[in-house]
């Protein structure tokens, strides 16, 4: 054996796998920072991230950077197609197509995205729309948070009695169909910005509620729990210190996803009829409106969609993202 | 099956039932707060209303008319409708339907939960390739084109371009032509259930038994197949019953972009008509529909899950 | 797993099942059969309850009344070989001709006794057809109210074939009126026996055994909310002039939708609504008619009204801010027209065949400096410096893109602002005007019969449908003198005071914006389709398809 010779390839570099074992004795990073890493080293999420904020910037700066209003009819300019400065040399959005024409007097101007069925501006018509639907589903997700989670957590944790008619209450409302809350209740109520929030928020908490419940029902099993319990800690203690930040990385994923499909459904809310009222629009109602001539003017259906599907993909990249960089339980190996 | 089985069984029937009726009181309130009588055409005057209302029994305390509706639902009768097939009995217009709105629902359910869990099991395997990606992306495209959008999308290339398949749905070839409204149903679904089976099958794949399995030394196919699928496919359940739901109990959107005569328009036209009472049978039915589904898959779940039937028993 | 494997096994072989019925297509709008998409389905064909524009269509198809109105808006005789009339115009006496229902059986006078007797004591929302606001029978008012048995209503069988009508008044439309579905005869035999087997006149879960025809068609098959089938009825009595062999009515609710069907070669008629006017303007295939609906613009000026609308000027200087040609050219661009006054053109005609329209004067104009300075001496008036006003309208075509583009015009009067309720269907609007929940509220009336009156009467004191509560003692006078003229050529005179009374300048109850019209793509190959501004809108009995 003394003779043996070491070759170079003998011995392969065993991987990451010990770097990380020796990381567990680092130096400990505040909790956010250890988020903000992990989420900086995601670079879809971080892709998304961006994309989001420039939606959002997109929505406050870009109504401002012309000189159309979001609600001026102007039927000598009705459904121009979109045309864009430099990007019409090269021959895409020249505003070519549409009914009325960049000519005579209007050879001029600009229309980014092109007009309506009213010649109203739609580049302006779709950040105003994106910020209002941000906005409505913002507000609608966040109070879905805040009900759903109290609620999920209390049905969950408890269990027993208290479960069973908590979960037996949200059955009854989960049972009744969606359209026919909504429709009864915008009937009852005028249409407005807050009654869309209002019907979001009472079809979405149940959701919250049930990842909620569903989450804490598989923790509260968990050995980490009953050693808690153990050591004598209180149920308050116990939910808010033990399962909360366990659950809160579904919660902000969760959210996440609800915040797209929350825009989504007041798209599917003005298909019904109960959309936010004219003038002002949203991207649903946008969609909408652009639908009835998408077989004549189909830019009018595919920006807002564009907008819209962009938000979906960042929201969900980000996300992921966000899962991965907020649930410890992903620290794994 | 044992004796708790049987008994937690009869607990969640009996309360499937108790929700059900809950839900009629609770339906019958909301409807009887909506303003406006299916009467007010624009050439009615008060009078004629009023004399419509009495032959109908509307003018009746909101008590009697729940207990007469009650008592008339236990044998089959809904009522008539007021509104948009004036006169009919409300079952002869809800009961063809029922079979056009399942039959599509459960097609595009079965087709989008198929394509869904296969494009969710590829994009967890390969967690941050390109697969994972792609499969994103179709999940994406597929929840933010809104369905009636694809669908008229459909209807041009197929319809139109292509001339092979039929635009409006025919009573007479079922099949054929109701395969586009069926694809534009499944999207949503595919999209649904593709992200759900990839969180859940990273999860799994995370988990200790695959480990195991693993360090036991099985080939990766066996550890895919004979254990991750399965485990992953369990939790799907409970996102597939609501979808399943939603797409039998007939798409509005589709339904009308499609003229496919179904549960779905039947309840938009009911609505928007006033037509209390055809707007109770559906909206029931829906209910009814969804607290089976509910109770079958939490009686599945029970059985194949025990942690859940115990907790619950405490 | 082998679950799994069975389960993509038995997807697979529903797959190939599609793909091998592949060959079974049906067979389209080959032959002789007319296609049409149709937006909405019928609520119902029992002239009890038969009460919007298809209902009518499709009755019309398959029944037919004592007399028809041909394609210039002309009263023939149809289930009538003649009549007599009386001196002072109220006792018609009609001969009927040998026809037959589909069964067989004759059509005879009592089939008319019986199916007036029947709607009137029970009808629902055309029982107004018998009362002094629309056809005038003897005893009709108090028979739909309930006060007198039906028997006494003013009709009633000489013999089998000689029917006898009497009116309370002389009543100038009549003939024209018994071209409504509402007066169409029913086969008591018919209609009794199907009671007795437990079932109903015109059940929708068995249409083709529960309708007996005595007109064009017979219908065949019916299935709800999809599709409606007739075929020629060959005990019809001019069959001969029938060239269809049938009509196949496709219930399609997005017109996007039947746009495309038609496009595929598969329909020959279908509504196309503005926004696709474009695509087809200059195609072969379009065409646009005009409809009877005038939409216009009701102020709540009552004792519920709006404070501020009660100024005259305010409401004049909204009437002179719409650009109505704007609306009609470049926004709803379905053959709509702008509206002159308070009245449709092309439906009622004075004795000597002139348009009621062509002989009144125009009162709607558009000046947009007039409507600001109006405007600002209503301000003045009403002691504000803005005012805020609720725009009520209805989500459908063409309200809603005309109210959003009325919104757009009103917007540009300095100090004002409007906030808009849409509701999203026909009945909420018109509760809101009941309740008179709003301040302006778009809607709409279509005529049921080809006299001025059925717009004048809207605006008297009272009215059901004033659902503004425009109140003026000259203007009802007026009316009353118009029911009581007998003289033709006064009685239309008047007609036209009363309506220059409404625009008169401290009056504009009402601001009139357009009459419908309704863009229509019809096969190359389709000639002899019929549009009406009232009654039935649509036939079809003389179309011709090659």
């Amino acid at each position: 054996m003394d003779d043996y010779q070491f070759l170079e390839d003998d011995f392969e570099f065993v991987g990451d796998k010990q770097d990380i074992n020796i990381d567990a004795v680092l130096p400990s990073k505040p909790f956010i920072k250890d988020v903000w890493d992990r989420f900086k080293s995601n670079k879809g999420a971080l892709i998304g991230g961006i994309l989001i904020l420039i939606i959002i910037f997109m929505a406050f700066i870009g109504p401002l950077v012309v000189d159309y209003a979001f609600d001026a009819v102007e039927t000598s300019q009705q459904s121009m197609a979109p045309r864009i400065p430099f990007l019409e040399n090269i021959g895409i959005l020249n505003g070519k197509g549409g009914i009325r024409l960049y000519e005579g007097d209007l050879a001029n101007i600009y229309h980014f995205f092109g007009t309506d069925h009213l010649g109203r501006d739609l580049w302006v018509r779709v950040w105003e729309g994106t910020r209002i639907s941000l906005f409505v589903a913002a507000s609608a997700v966040l109070i879905d948070i805040f009900i759903g989670m109290v609620y999920g957590l209390i049905s969950g944790f408890f269990g027993g009695v208290v479960d069973n008619v908590m979960q037996r209450i949200q059955e009854i409302i989960n049972s009744i169909p969606t359209l026919v809350i909504l429709t009864l209740l915008i009937i009852v109520m005028k249409p407005s910005l807050y009654t869309i929030i209002i019907a979001l928020m009472i079809t979405g908490w149940i959701g919250m509620a049930r990842i909620t419940r569903a989450q804490v029902l598989k923790i509260k099993e968990e050995e980490f729990i009953l050693a808690s319990r153990t050591l004598g800690a209180s149920d308050f203690f116990i939910i808010f210190k033990a399962i909360l930040p366990n659950i809160f990385g579904q919660l902000i994923t969760m959210s996440m996803f609800s915040i797209p499909n929350a825009i989504f459904y007041e798209a599917f809310l003005a298909f019904v009829g109960l959309g936010i009222p004219a003038p002002q629009a949203s991207l649903g109602t946008l969609i909408n409106d652009g639908f009835n001539t998408i077989l004549v003017t189909p830019y009018m259906v595919i920006i807002p969609t564009i907008v819209l599907a962009i938000l979906m993909l960042s929201f969900n990249l980000m996300a992921d993202g966000l899962r991965d960089a907020l649930d410890p339980t992903m620290k794994e190996m | 099956m044992n004796k708790s089985t049987i008994k937690y069984i009869a607990k969640r029937v009996l309360m499937a039932v108790v929700t059900l009726l809950l839900i009629i009181l609770l339906l019958f309130a909301l409807l009887k707060l909506m303003p406006g009588s299916p009467f007010d055409v624009e050439k009615l005057n008060p009078s004629v209303i009023a004399q419509l209302e009495a032959k109908y029994g509307l003018n009746k305390p909101v008590f009697e008319q729940f207990f007469n509706y009650l008592k008339g639902m236990i044998t089959g009768d809904f009522g008539i409708s007021l509104k948009i097939a004036k006169g009919m009995e409300v079952s002869s217009l809800v009961g063809p339907r029922i079979g056009i709105s399942f039959a599509i629902g459960l097609a595009a359910a079965g087709f989008g939960a198929l394509i869904g869990v296969a494009l969710g099991i590829v994009a967890a395997l390969h967690k941050n390739t390109f697969w994972d990606t792609f499969a994103t992306i179709i999940a994406v495209i597929g929840v933010s084109i809104p369905s009636f959008v694809f669908a008229l999308v459909l209807l041009l290339i197929f319809g139109v371009k292509l001339n092979i398949l039929p635009i409006l749905y025919n009573i007479n070839d079922p099949i054929r032509s109701a395969i586009l409204p069926t694809l534009a149903l499944s999207v949503g679904a595919i999209a649904n259930v593709a992200r759900f089976t990839r969180t859940e099958m990273i999860e799994v794949m995370k988990s200790d038994y695959i480990l195991l399995a693993e360090a036991k030394g099985l080939d990766r196919k066996t550890v895919i197949f004979k254990h991750a699928i399965r485990n992953t496919l369990i939790p799907v359940i409970t996102v597939l019953a609501p979808i399943i739901i939603n797409l039998m109990t007939g798409s509005m959107v589709i339904e009308k972009i499609c003229s496919i005569p179904g549960l779905g328009s039947l309840l938009v036209g009911a609505i928007q008509g006033n037509d209390c009472y055809v707007v109770m049978a559906v909206a029931f039915l829906y209910s009814l529909l969804y607290v089976i589904m509910m109770l079958v898959v939490d009686i599945l779940y029970g059985i194949i899950d025990p942690r859940i039937r115990v907790s619950k028993e405490d | 797993m082998k679950k799994l494997k069975a389960f993509v096994a038995a997807a697979l072989a529903l797959t190939l099942l599609v793909g091998c019925s592949g060959g079974s297509s049906d067979a389209g709008s080959n032959g002789s059969t007319l296609v049409i998409a149709k937006e909405n389905g019928i609520e119902s064909v029992d002239l009890l309850k038969a009460s919007t524009g298809m209902d009518f269509e499709v009755v019309n198809a398959f029944c037919e009344g004592l007399t028809g109105i041909d394609k210039d808006n002309k009263v023939y005789n149809a289930l009538a070989a003649d009549y007599k009339v009386n001196e002072d115009e109220t006792v018609y006496t009609f001969t009927l001709r040998d026809a037959k229902w589909s069964n067989g059986d004759p059509v005879t006078a009592n089939d008319f006794v019986y199916s007036w007797r029947r709607t009137a004591q029970k009808g629902e929302d055309y029982q107004y057809f018998f009362t002094d606001d629309m056809a005038c029978i003897k005893n009709g008012n108090d028979v739909t109210a309930g006060k007198k048995k039906p028997e006494e209503l003013g009709i009633k069988a000489i013999d089998e074939k000689t029917l006898e009508i009497t009116l309370s008044k002389p009543t100038p439309y009549f003939l024209s009126l018994l071209a409504f579905p509402t007066s169409f005869p029913m086969n008591e035999k018919f209609v009794t026996g199907l009671e007795k087997d437990g079932k109903k006149y015109g059940d929708q879960s068995d249409m083709a055994n529960c309708v007996l025809a005595c007109g064009p068609f017979v219908l065949t098959n019916f299935v709800q909310d999809s599709v409606i089938e007739f075929k020629k009825n060959e005990n019809y009595y001019d069959a001969d002039k029938i060239k269809l062999d049938g009509i196949k009515m496709n219930i399609v609710k997005n017109v996007s939708t039947s746009a495309l069907d038609f496009d595929s070669g598969n329909c020959d008629i279908t509504k196309i609504n503005s926004s696709l006017v474009d695509k087809y303007k200059d195609g072969k295939t379009f065409n646009s008619m005009l409809e009877g609906y005038l939409w216009f613009l009701q102020y709540n000026i009552g004792s519920k009204g709006n404070k501020y609308l009660k100024n005259a000027n305010i409401r004049k200087a909204i009437s002179y801010a719409v650009d109505r040609q704007d609306l009609v050219d470049n926004v709803l661009k379905d053959g709509s027209v702008a509206a002159r006054g308070f009245m449709p053109t092309s439906f009622a005609y004075d004795q000597d065949g002139k348009d009621y329209c062509d002989t009144a004067a125009k009162y709607m104009s558009t000046d947009l400096a007039k409507a600001q300075e109006l405007f600002d001496k209503g301000l003045k008036e009403l002691g504000v410096s803005s005012i805020n006003l609720r725009l009520l309208y209805e989500k459908t075509d063409p309200a809603n893109p005309a109210a959003e583009f009325i919104q757009s015009q009103l917007a540009k009067l300095k100090g004002l602002s409007i906030e808009m309720t849409g509701v999203d269907q026909k009945n909420s609007r018109t509760q809101k005007q009941t309740d008179r929940d709003f301040d302006i509220t778009l809607t709409r009336w279509g005529p049921d019969y080809a006299d001025p009156t059925t717009y004048l009467t809207l605006m008297t004191k009272g009215h059901y449908f004033n659902y503004g509560d425009f109140d003026n003692s000259k203007y009802d006078a007026k009316i009353k003198a118009i029911n009581s003229e007998t003289d033709k050529a006064k009685r239309w005179k008047l007609c036209q005071e009363a309506e220059a009374i409404l625009f008169e300048d401290d009056q504009y109850p009402v601001v009139p914006l357009f009459q419908t019209g309704g863009a229509i793509l019809i096969g190359e190959n389709i000639e002899g389709l019929e549009v009406h501004t009232f009654g039935t809108p649509y036939i079809y009995k003389n179309v011709v398809k090659k």
